[in-house]
């Protein structure tokens, strides 16, 4: 049999253990998950579930209270960019709507989660409520702006079929 | 008729497919560089505000704050752009090859690390895997370690169809085969309304599909038995990451998934 050499050896065992962290990840996803969060901060181990939830929509919606005292009514922000036949392979413009989207998503999913929660009386002190009222404040300003408020809708398919549509509405903000 | 790779060829074709994704993705980036500026939805500013940074130490966060800040960002996505490009053209010098793969390594570990507020970006994490093991490679580019390489792509990638379809087989709406229907009405995934009319029409082919594609993600190990189970199940996978591409806008997915293919047919084989 062939001997192996010394870098052969420490290559071909950091391999199998890479491998063996990987399965034990996919498999045991939480509980490995929570051992070795500390030290995957690149990302080195995961684990692949796409599509597995069914997908929700999300509508993010603004208003405008104007110095005169006036609101406006809710403007609609579209997450969807036009469909272009060269996406498929070259599609930059998807970067921003797609983090937005998976951003309203985890912050649904706090709110939903805990309704009534303590934790969720700070929830604009939250990163990702930041990045949506960041968002929200890049859409056009009228003059006379005195403040921004935003409105996140997410509908999900329940198992009987219906739709299940859950609000949140922000305090107003001024830029 | 089988059609072979030696292992030589099989390393080659998973750099060159894998080098794709890292030019298209690089390149799309720099293409919105503007939202890795100032006020833009990825500046560092913006990012740091997360806790997981705020948490990171005084040390951590000046190295982070020279990595991260736009000016030199810009450089590194530029350097990652110009490696997978490299890669691309010249896989015959071992040396430049090992160079490459370090900076597309290094650079994709510190996307990961940046992007950790918003969760790092699917494709790339499976590319770093890839990446990493044709790095550990070309430190010890023996038969043996080659052999090993191809054998972790190759177990990576079933292991990762595999989890993806078990996972869906937890969701009741896909083991009653309407995975695929509820995708293709989600306006923000499928932006093509035609695609989404007919298979509203057509139930059965909805069907066909959820169940055709639960089957074939949790079967994919299978495609390590050899010829012909291994071409079957590549020819599925070639179809699935097209369908992906045009009708989820995913298309980056198609060439880091498709780069473990030929690490498959030398192991099938």
């Amino acid at each position: 049999m062939q001997h192996l050499t010394f870098t052969e050896i420490v290559v071909v065992m950091l391999l199998g253990m890479w491998l063996m962290l990987s399965i034990s990840y996919a498999v045991l996803n939480h509980f490995t998950a929570k051992v070795i969060y500390k030290f995957n901060v690149f990302k080195w181990i995961s684990a692949y579930q796409l599509f597995t939830e069914t997908p929700k929509e999300y509508r993010i919606y603004y208003r405008d209270q104007l110095l005169s005292g006036e609101t406006t009514d809710w403007h609609t922000i579209s997450l969807i960019p036009d469909y272009k036949w060269w996406h498929f392979l070259w599609h930059p413009g998807s970067l921003v709507p797609l983090t937005i989207i998976s951003t309203a998503d985890n912050l649904m999913g706090r709110i939903t989660a805990f309704p009534n929660h303590e934790l969720n009386k700070n929830i604009s002190d939250r990163f990702n409520y930041q990045v949506i009222q960041h968002y929200v404040f890049r859409q056009p300003v009228p003059k006379e702006l005195k403040a921004r408020q935003f409105k996140i809708e997410m509908e999900e398919k329940l198992p009987n079929n219906s739709n299940n549509v859950s609000q949140f509405v922000s305090n107003m903000h001024t830029p | 008729m089988t059609f072979f790779l030696t292992a030589e060829e099989a390393i080659i074709w998973v750099i060159r497919f894998l080098s794709i994704y890292i030019v298209i993705d690089s390149a799309e980036k720099l293409a919105v560089f503007q939202e890795f500026k100032k006020n833009g939805l990825f500046h560092w500013s913006t990012m740091r505000q997360n806790g997981f940074f705020k948490k990171r130490s005084v040390l951590f966060l000046k190295l982070a704050d020279f990595i991260f800040n736009s000016h030199c960002w810009i450089i590194l996505i530029a350097a990652r752009c110009c490696a997978g490009l490299t890669l691309f053209l010249a896989t015959n010098d071992d040396l430049l090859t090992k160079l490459m793969l370090l900076v597309v390594f290094f650079t994709g570990s510190l996307m990961n690390l940046r992007n950790t507020p918003f969760g790092a970006e699917t494709e790339n994490r499976f590319a770093l895997i890839i990446t990493g093991a044709l790095l550990l490679r070309y430190f010890a580019p023996t038969p043996m370690v080659t052999l090993a390489c191809l054998w972790f792509i190759a177990l990576q990638s079933c292991v990762s169809y595999f989890t993806a379809g078990v996972t869906k087989m937890f969701n009741a709406e896909w083991r009653n085969g309407n995975g695929i229907r509820h995708v293709f009405e989600s306006p923000g995934l499928v932006a093509t309304r035609k695609a989404t009319y007919w298979l509203k029409e057509h139930p059965s082919f909805a069907k066909f599909l959820t169940w055709g594609t639960l089957s074939m993600e949790c079967a994919f190990p299978v495609a390590l038995a050899g010829w012909p189970l291994v071409w079957l199940f590549l020819a599925w996978g070639i179809l699935f990451h097209v369908g992906i591409a045009i009708f989820i806008r995913l298309g980056k997915f198609f060439w880091v998934w498709i780069a473990t293919y030929p690490a498959i047919i030398f192991v099938a084989h």
